[in-house]
Parts: C-alpha cells; structure tokens; sequence
C-alpha cells in the first residue's frame, strides 16, 4: 500500500517540477554567474530520499560514493558535508599516525597559493602547519613552477593547491617536483570537477582530490563535498576523521561491520570496549545526508551535458572579448589541458583607464553577476593577518589579482541569448570608455 | 568501494549437515575485493527506511577474478543465524550482501615465505588467495598450507590443492583429517594441525610469515604459542571473529 502512494507522490512531484520550475516564467534579464540547474529527476530524488526518512547516509549516498568513484577512475569516493569539509579532512588525514613516519607534524610547510579560497589555506593553519606561499601565472592562475621549486625547504611536506577556477596546473611538472622531494600533492579540485590533462580527469594526480558540490560548482547537492584517493591507508584515515575520529567503519544504524565489536584491546581502553566508540583519531562529523546524495546521484547523469555547456559559452565569451584584450588578459588554458571552466576570468591590464571596480559596477547595473577571484591575496585577509607563513616572493601576482581580477559566469544556466546580452554590455562599457580616452 | 546489492542463491553445495558452499549470483555488479577481505550476508529484506537488517560476516571464498562470478561463501551451522540460513534458505532465493571488508590481506606475502594455517572453514579467505596463485609468479618465495579438518568430507578444495602441487614448484601443502584419511581424493594425514610442528617446520625457512584462519580458540592459542617462540607480532595474521 505506502508503495502505491510513494509513486503517486513521486509522479506528483514531477507535475509539480513542471508547474512551479518550467511553467513560471524565470527571471532572464539577471545574468548570474553561477547556479543550480536541474530537471524533475533531481526533485524526484529528493522526495524518494525524504520518503526513506534515512536521515544521514543511506542507500543514495553509497550509489552516489560508487559512481563518483566510477566516473572519475579512482578507488574511493567519500562523501562530505562541503568543499571545504573535504580539504579539512584531506589536510588533517596526512597527519594521520597511520602514515608512520610520513605523516605530518606541527611545523611542516604546506606550498599553496594566497590568491584563492580560504578554505584551501585554512586546514594547513588548522592543523598546526604552516602555508608555503607561491604565486601565480597571470591567465592561467596556476602555480609557477619556478617559485614551486624555490619554496621547497627542508620542513616542506605536501603541495595542497587549486586548479583555479577549473584550469589544472601544470600537472607533469608539479607531480616531477612532488616525487622528487617527496611531497604529498593534494589537488583542490573544487572548481575543476571535469577538467582534463593529457586526456586524464583532474583529481586522477594527487594523493587525494577534493571537490564541492555547493550550487556554484559543476554539479551540486545544495551543500557537499567529496574526498577521493586510491591509497587504503589514506582512505581509512580520511573516513575516520570525517566520522568523528572513530576506528570503527560501520555506516550509520549498523553495527559490528568488523566482527569484532567487543573482541580487542584499544589503546589504554579495557579489552573488549566497544569498537563502536573507539577514536583513534582527533576527528570531527562530517558527513552529508541521504537527500544531499539523492540530488548528486541525478547531477552527476547530467555532468557531461554541464561540461560541455560550460566550454561552449566559455569560447563565446572567449571569441567576442578577443577584440579587447589589449586592456583584458583573458584566460587561457594550461598547456595540455581541457578546462571545464568554472568562469571567465579577466584581468585588467595596467595601461586600461579604468579600474575593475567601474567595470564590475557597470556589469552589476546592467544586472551582469561578477566575482573577484575569491580571497585576492589572503595573506591581506583579517582572517589571515597574523598566521604564521612563508613566502619566496613578493607575490606581485597575487596582488594584481585582489586588485584586478574579476570572473563572469559560464555555467550551464546561461543561454547563448544571455552571453549575447553580455557582451553587447562589454561592447557598451568599452564605447564609453573609448570616448573618455578620446 | 562497498556496495549493497542482492544476490540470487545460485547453487548451494553441501558437505555435511553442519557445512554448506553457498554459491551467490550478484543481481547488479558486484565491487572488485581482495583475496582474505569477508562480506556480510542478510536473509531479510533491506528497507532503506529502516537501515541495514540483521546480518553476518562471512569470509569470500571464491577469486575476485573468477569467471562465473558468483560470490563464494562456506557457512558453518554454529548458531542462531546460520541455523536460519540452513533452514531458511533455497537455491533461488535472495538474499542482502554488503562488501568488501578486512585487513587480512596477502600483500605481505608477495616477498616473504609464507605459511598458511586453515582449521575446518577457516580455508575459506585462503580459498581466493591460492586459486590467484595459479600460473603466476614461479618466483615467489615458499607457501605452504597447513589445514586441518575434522572428515574427508570437509575438503573442500582437494582439486586445487592437487592442480597447485602440480603446477607450483613453491607450493606445498599438508593436510590433516582428524578422523581418519581413507578416501585419499588427495594426500591426507590422519590427526590435527600442531602448531609446535608448523613452527619447527618453519624455522627452515627464512622471515616466514604467518596467516592463521579458523576458530577462534585455535587462532588465539596457536598465535600466543609463535608470539612466545619469538615470532614477531606484524608477522602473524589472523582472520578473527568473536
């Protein structure tokens, strides 16, 4: 009988995603950088997964860890509450004592980038280590390589950095100088769910790879993240730290998964204490509910379609902003990359006479959504002012990107008729500004 | 990665009355898993509103590269829900699997002399371990099997020990019927595993490494005797329930 009404109220849900999302006419004339976009199927989903009234991880949450893993050609998929969850507990796993003497220790160097999200920098500082600062290539926004190889000390451990705004590194070069200084890599992956490097998926290089399925990124879940690694050890430690710290591996509502629940002595603990509530780990919850997986499960069908959607408009965008780039460095891919670009970001060149913030006025006005590129130059945060970190530079590329970088969207919500529309605003901005100059 | 999927009973095989192969048919793709790691089988139905059913672990006797890809189990009647699968279960049926779990692996055994100990249906994690010995690896340094079970009845894997003796120079083994030995389908002793024999026979070997599998009381006793003899503990592993 409750299965009779479960599928009344699913094909319900369906003639209400048609009614309340497709019939209501939305609100084209904004221009959003980013956004959630979905059909029936993710709705669908949710519904189902409210119906199971499963509130933590369940069935969707296991089919969603498996495909994910499945398309991304990686051993192990975890599931989190956030991107930036999943670098927390990447970050915090390789200080784990299941590494031996390879873990990580208070006072060992992270290199990362300042010119990005803070959720990259903040588990280094968390976990009592210290940021390695490099800068950045102008266009590309990655690491440069040269400043990489003279940021390795004696105390540098791990290279934890973002394929910024989904255009990977340069894979080969960072991945030669990690083994050859062993240094763990942990790619932030969280705007670059899709992007390629000699043919391969980013998150493929690294020890481990993060991404976030907040509704700006590839696919979304509302709020989520994931962890990804094919080493066992580091995927133990990644799944204990997400867990509350704790040694036992039973999903939530079972028990005994090992067989052993009440069999071993742990630590100083009485033998036979309940695995259950055993920690061998300092470690936090981390975990994500069944109906942020039901909606992942149904975006991560569409992720190829979003992909390519993401590269059309990108090249549009690309092809009709050409004419400017003597006052806009545009992007440009990293060498035997395929970005799935998570935006189009423009820097103001010096000799333009105008700044970014008239320019992003302009865009707003014309209800044209911009973003800085994330923090700017975190070291210049009040979050981040007095962190303890290294630098080998003066990170003057940093500082032109807090000063004059800005990105539009490109994600799959926006149609041609939009990026028409926004370019025609560029085109405006620029006769203006052409007129002021003669 | 683990999964939940059901699975059909494709064929049950039996030895004894206490013994049976359950022969499992995955109805979606099952996740690859490593030689030694167990599963958890539920007889009753999984209902995602109301969490994973009363289940039990059960070692994966069959090879992860198994053509006929079922998902190999031996189940030995000991208590209240392996009685139930006794009774309860038919070829045909559906049964609820989880998997792959464990720590007892075999990649330490990639170098080292190996020695493996299987009382009864503790054979059953060295099962996937030895059929991915076949044709590979001539080598590898020294395995041999120690297993000991109570009749002839309970051999369960006589056709692959005798193909391994055959094709494998490194490989040995030595099986002990505690009743008695009179079919001989393969070379048998009659008596039980005696761990004081395994160890001075492995003191002929260099940095052997010990894999132990069966009832609880002998792994315990059998383990606390190499700890004793100055076996270090990383070098003996064993496959445990309570």
């Amino acid at each position: 009988m409750h299965e009779k009404i479960r599928k009344e109220i699913l094909n319900l849900t369906k003639e209400y995603y048609y009614k309340k999302f497709i019939n209501t006419k939305p609100d084209t004339k904004r221009v959003k950088y980013a956004g959630r976009v979905f059909d029936e199927k993710e709705l669908i989903n949710l519904v189902d997964a409210a119906l199971d009234f499963w509130l933590t991880e369940g069935r969707f949450t296991e089919e969603f860890e498996n495909n994910f893993a499945h398309y991304l050609g990686v051993k192990s998929a975890i599931l989190v509450n956030s991107g930036s969850s999943a670098n927390l507990i990447a970050m915090t796993s390789l200080t784990s004592h299941l590494l031996g003497e390879k873990k990580l220790e208070k006072g060992d160097e992270v290199i990362t980038a300042a010119a990005g999200f803070p959720t990259t920098v903040a588990p280094i500082v968390q976990n009592n280590l210290i940021p390695v600062f490099i800068d950045l290539e102008l266009g590309t926004y990655n690491v440069k390589i040269e400043e990489l190889k003279k940021a390795i000390g004696p105390k540098t451990k791990a290279i934890f950095i973002a394929h910024t705004l989904g255009n990977p590194w340069n894979i080969d070069e960072v991945i030669r100088i990690a083994r050859e200084n062993n240094l763990f890599i942990i790619e932030d992956n969280c705007d670059a769910l899709g992007s390629m490097y000699k043919n391969k998926l980013t998150g493929n290089f690294g020890d481990i790879a993060t991404f976030s399925f907040y509704p700006a990124h590839h696919i979304t879940m509302g709020e989520g993240g994931c962890v990804v690694t094919n080493d066992e050890i580091l995927e133990r430690a990644l799944r204990s730290i997400r867990d509350w710290g704790r040694d036992c591996y039973c999903k939530p509502g079972e028990s005994n998964t090992c067989g052993v629940r009440f069999s071993k002595k742990y630590g100083n603990l009485p033998l036979g204490y309940d695995h259950k509530y055993v920690y061998s780990h300092i470690g936090y919850n981390l975990k994500a509910t069944d109906l942020q997986a039901a909606i992942g499960v149904e975006q991560l069908k569409k992720l190829p379609s979003f992909i390519k959607k993401r590269k059309e408009n990108f090249n549009l965008l690309y092809n009709g902003l050409l004419r400017y780039k003597d006052v806009f460095i545009l992007p440009k891919a990293t060498e035997n990359a395929e970005p799935a670009w998570f935006a189009f970001p423009i820097t103001i060149r010096d000799n333009a006479k105008f700044t970014r913030n008239e320019i992003v006025k302009f865009l707003d006005k014309s209800h044209i959504e911009t973003r800085n590129l994330f923090g700017g130059n975190l070291t210049k945060q009040p979050a981040f002012l007095n962190i303890e970190y290294r630098t080998v530079s003066d990170l003057k590329n940093t500082d032109i990107i807090m000063n004059n970088t800005f990105f539009i969207g490109v994600y799959p919500g926006i149609d041609s008729n939009q990026i028409e529309y926004v370019l025609s605003k560029f085109e405006e901005f620029m006769d203006v500004y052409n007129a002021k100059k003669v | 990665m683990q999964k939940r999927f059901k699975a059909k009973i494709d064929k049950i095989i039996k030895y004894t009355d206490e013994v049976r192969l359950f022969k499992l048919k995955p109805l979606s793709p099952p996740p690859s898993f490593k030689p030694g790691q167990f599963l958890h089988l539920a007889i009753d139905d999984y209902d995602p509103s109301f969490g994973w059913p009363e289940s039990r672990v059960f070692s994966i006797a069959s090879s992860p590269f198994e053509t006929d890809e079922t998902i190999d189990i031996i189940v030995s009647k000991k208590g209240y829900f392996t009685n139930r699968m006794m009774s309860e279960l038919s070829e045909g049926n559906i049964v609820w699997i989880k998997m792959p779990f464990g720590d007892f692996d075999f990649n330490k055994s990639r170098e080292r002399n190996t020695i493996l100990i299987a009382g009864g249906t503790g054979i059953s994690p060295f099962i996937p371990f030895l059929k991915s010995l076949s044709g590979i690896d001539l080598n590898r340094k020294k395995i041999i099997l120690f297993y000991g079970v109570r009749n002839e009845k309970l051999i369960i894997i006589d056709k692959l020990l005798k193909e391994l003796d055959l094709s494998l120079k490194n490989f040995e083994f030595k099986l002990f019927v505690e009743k008695n030995c009179i079919l001989k389908r393969v070379i048998c002793e009659k008596g039980i595993l005696n761990i004081e024999k395994i160890h001075r026979y492995s003191m002929s070997l260099e940095l052997p490494i010990f894999y132990i599998s069966g009832p609880p009381v002998m792994i315990h006793n059998f383990k606390n005797f190499l700890l004793d003899k100055g076996i270090q503990k990383e070098d003996i592993i064993i496959d445990e329930w309570e």
